[in-house]
């Protein structure tokens, strides 16, 4: 069993924030080759914003291990950024509990963007062979 | 209809001096002037020697996957002057900045990459930790690419420098 070093994890978290598109997003793998495999992603598109304003972003990557991490597989996820006009902010300002998939409370904006990635997460572990032997999941909030 | 135009107004604050809100770019008190690339002079080489009048390419992929790009060249010499690259844009205390910046050297019809910066922090010469300015920047072709880790953001590239002078 690997555990990500607080570095490998601080940098993951960082850098994450970076991935905007194909280019930021192979730049992401190259920087972190030693941990994550590139090839093996799903980017993750949040749906953000309200029902009034919202779009779909890029929020986070679904990849499998590399190097000694080969049989995990991460879940690497972003905080709040600046793209499309500030709508990650209606998301946070959708305050109020509603009940998640895990049946315990959850904040209705952060439940609203993890749900509209369930099916890419779906999609992504029906492509691996087997189990994984750790899922790492990855991200920085304030 | 109240909630909405709360909602509205909300954004309006939120977000910069495009889209929806264009015509009210001035209620937004929060805006300030941001690095979206710090200026960055350099000379381009290859087999130790200057690569004059080579066109250069600046490309930055924005929060949201909008990308610029901006055309460029060396001199006689070799020597570049890319200039700062700034916008004004709302960046609060709860917001993550970030930038990725890449300089291509136009070779043969192909794009070689010099630079690529995630560039973390929105003041000048904030690709560096603390803020710096590399000094004697030589950036070779065929150098093996480095990384270097910055306490916010990552730099790789071909390019070496003697020192980074601190603001």
């Amino acid at each position: 069993m690997s555990s990500l070093t607080p570095t490998q994890s601080s940098n993951l978290a960082a850098d994450i924030y970076l991935v905007q598109d194909k280019n930021t997003e192979g730049v992401f793998f190259e920087i972190h080759q030693d941990v994550i495999q590139a090839g093996s992603s799903n980017v993750m598109k949040a749906e953000v914003g309200s029902r009034l304003i919202n779009t779909r972003d890029a929020f986070g990557v679904a990849c499998k291990g590399s190097g000694s991490y080969e049989p995990d597989v991460f879940l690497i996820f972003r905080g709040s950024t600046l793209a499309n006009y500030g709508t990650d902010w209606i998301s946070n300002a959708r305050i109020g509990l509603e009940i998640g998939e895990s049946d315990w409370p959850v904040h209705i904006g952060f439940n609203h963007i993890f749900k509209s990635m369930i099916p890419h997460l779906k999609d992504f572990f029906a492509s691996l062979n087997g189990k994984p032997n750790i899922i790492h999941c990855v991200g920085h909030s304030h | 209809m109240l909630l909405q135009r709360i909602l509205m107004l909300t954004a309006c604050f939120m977000i910069p001096a495009q889209g929806a809100c264009m015509s009210i770019p001035s209620l937004n008190p929060f805006k300030k002037e941001v690095y979206l690339m710090s200026p960055l002079k350099g000379q381009l080489v290859k087999d130790g020697e200057p690569l004059a009048n080579t066109a250069l390419e600046v490309m930055l992929s924005m929060p949201g996957g909008e990308q610029r790009t901006f055309a460029h060249q060396t001199d006689k010499n070799g020597f570049f002057d890319l200039p700062a690259i700034t916008e004004k844009m709302h960046v609060g205390p709860m917001t993550e900045f970030a930038v990725s910046q890449y300089v291509f050297a136009l070779i043969d019809g192909e794009k070689v990459r010099l630079w690529y910066a995630g560039k973390r922090e929105p003041e000048l010469h904030g690709e560096f930790t603390p803020a710096g300015e590399p000094v004697d920047l030589v950036c070779d072709l065929d150098a093996e690419q480095i990384t270097h880790r910055e306490m916010a953001g990552v730099i790789l590239t071909k390019c070496k420098w003697k020192t980074i002078r601190r603001l």
